[in-house]
């Protein structure tokens, strides 16, 4: 009884009150998510199609999956997980190393930017999947998908990294060089941890990006497993709670990645005072 | 040491697409070793373009900046600086920001001497360690010198103006530079933060003693500091006048000759600003 009445009564909370904070913004997550869940079962019901399952057998589904694996490619999900993931990490790995240093080339020189900005901007808007077909037929299966990955990660840093430099306060350029620093010191030692927090928001879209780019490139075509294969794969043979479950795979993983990158930005932001 | 610096012919043209800022013309002034001379002047005058020639972060269109044998052409740790919003750099602590000119000067050619005689490894960690062994402890010496021994782990956005603006002189003293160039350092400060600031930086110039060339918009300040005060013109700018202020510090702002001279120079501005 004390129990539901102090759960009632934080919704009329108190704002300074920590505690209180944290229980209501739990119950308003879960309030949303439950009507996700209740839209989403009205939607299987009144469509009627089999390609939209319920939830109830989703989650079975789901619980089916992690108990004895996916019987039509003999693997587990955490391979199929694996497989994905290991593409996502080294794509952005990949398109980390050649954007940042590119992008804070471009901040830096206004000529190089000039002369950049044409060829970039006709290539920026293309859809990073549509490349896919491409990548995969000239790098093959296993670095295609990987390379839409660093496609689609590229552009947002490469912009965000850019207006970084650009934002950097110019007398902490003048305040390196009269205390000695050389033009290359003052490359990596000033502009560079200036850009961080640009870079990092970059990163925040950039991560969104290659998500969606991992699971598109290996629907198109995959070798080795992976979330989006095993998606196709299951779609092909019509087992649709199968397909939802793999969906909310791709949602859990999406979150968890960018809940990541959020907090290391956040960490980063508030170490230098920018919140 | 270090020698007088001399300003010689200098001109300083500011070329835009459709028009042309003369902002100094012929300028020429004689700085001595170890004083304190301070530059006041009308606003939009070209004090802080002075400053900037004297850095190396302009180049002059003519005349040049020297110090015995050397003319200043670039920027160089034998010139420090300290702004006026204090350009302090917000990712690095207070610690790491004053060893900052330590990091990018690199080893000193003594330490260079004995990683060339032993060529192992173990020599050059042990070098490296050393060296930085000695940038925290010069660190922290100067941070012990402008009081802010307990704040040498705060981050920048932790500080008060104040203490912003000792971190900007701890740094740029760590250098051990000739001469300390300051714009307009204590002109985002309010006017209580601003005196105890000036009687700090007496104090530390003492202890020091620096040549400082400093730019101030405050007469009241310039005559609480100065050995010599250039008086400058509208641009482009000329010397109207300098005034030697052979006082001791720290100085009695209520004295009768401190008003009188402080009277006057504004004054002097004054007729510059009515000229416009």
């Amino acid at each position: 009884m004390d129990e539901t009445r102090s759960i009632l009564s934080s919704l009329n909370y108190d704002k300074n009150n920590k505690y209180h904070r944290w229980i209501r913004t739990g119950i308003i997550t879960i309030l949303s998510l439950i009507v996700l869940v209740l839209l989403w079962w009205n939607i299987a019901l009144i469509v009627g199609t089999p390609a939209i399952p319920t939830p109830g057998r989703t989650w079975d589904a789901l619980v089916d999956l992690f108990t004895y694996g996916d019987a039509v490619s003999g693997m587990t999900m955490w391979a199929h997980i694996w497989a994905s993931l290991k593409r996502f990490i080294a794509g952005f790995i990949i398109a980390m190393v050649i954007a940042v240093p590119f992008g804070l080339l471009l901040g830096y020189s206004k000529t190089l930017k000039e002369f950049s900005d044409p060829a970039l901007e006709i290539i920026r808007p293309i859809a990073p999947i549509a490349w896919a077909p491409v990548l995969l037929f000239s790098v093959g299966y296993t670095w295609g998908p990987i390379l839409v990955v660093v496609v689609g990660i590229f552009f947002p840093v490469l912009t965000n990294t850019t207006f970084g430099v650009k934002k950097i306060d110019p007398n902490w350029v003048d305040a390196a060089r009269t205390l000695g620093s050389s033009r290359l010191q003052t490359f990596y030692k000033v502009m560079l941890p200036a850009a961080v927090p640009y870079i990092m928001n970059g990163v925040r879209i950039g991560l969104g990006v290659g998500w969606m780019c991992i699971v598109a490139s290996e629907l198109y075509a995959s070798y080795g497993g992976g979330i989006g294969y095993f998606i196709g794969l299951q779609a092909s043979i019509g087992y649709w709670p199968n397909v939802f479950a793999g969906i909310i795979i791709i949602a859990i993983l999406g979150l968890l990645t960018t809940g990541v990158a959020d907090y290391v930005h956040k960490v980063i932001s508030k170490r230098m005072g920018m919140e | 040491m270090s020698d007088d610096i001399h300003i010689k012919n200098l001109g300083k043209i500011f070329k835009t697409s459709d028009s042309e800022t003369v902002a100094f013309e012929d300028f020429s002034l004689d700085i001595k070793k170890g004083e304190l001379i301070t530059i006041v002047g009308p606003s939009g005058c070209g004090k802080t373009t002075l400053l900037r020639l004297i850095a190396g972060l302009e180049e002059p269109t003519s005349g040049t900046v020297s110090s015995g044998d050397k003319v200043f052409t670039e920027p160089g740790s034998d010139r420090g600086m300290v702004f006026q919003d204090f350009a302090l750099f917000p990712w690095r602590s207070v610690r790491k920001n004053v060893e900052f000119g330590l990091e990018v000067a690199g080893m000193s050619d003594e330490e260079r001497h004995a990683i060339e005689v032993d060529h192992s490894m173990i020599k050059f960690m042990e070098v490296a360690n050393k060296s930085k062994n000695e940038i925290h402890k010069t660190a922290e010496k100067y941070i012990e010198l402008v009081g802010l021994d307990n704040f040498a782990d705060a981050r920048v956005h932790e500080l008060s103006g104040g203490m912003k603006q000792r971190v900007g002189i701890a740094r740029a003293l760590v250098n051990n530079p000739e001469m300390i160039l300051m714009d307009e350092p204590f002109g985002a400060l309010d006017a209580q933060t601003r005196n105890i600031m000036q009687a700090g930086l007496i104090k530390i110039l003492d202890k020091t003693d620096k040549t400082i060339i400093f730019v101030t918009h405050s007469v009241d300040e310039a005559v609480y500091l100065s050995d010599r005060i250039v008086i400058l013109t509208k641009r482009p700018a000329k010397i109207k006048e300098i005034i030697e202020i052979p006082w001791p510090r720290p100085r009695d702002r209520a004295s009768p000759e401190f008003t009188a001279l402080r009277k006057r120079i504004l004054e002097e501005l004054e007729k510059e600003n009515v000229m416009n």
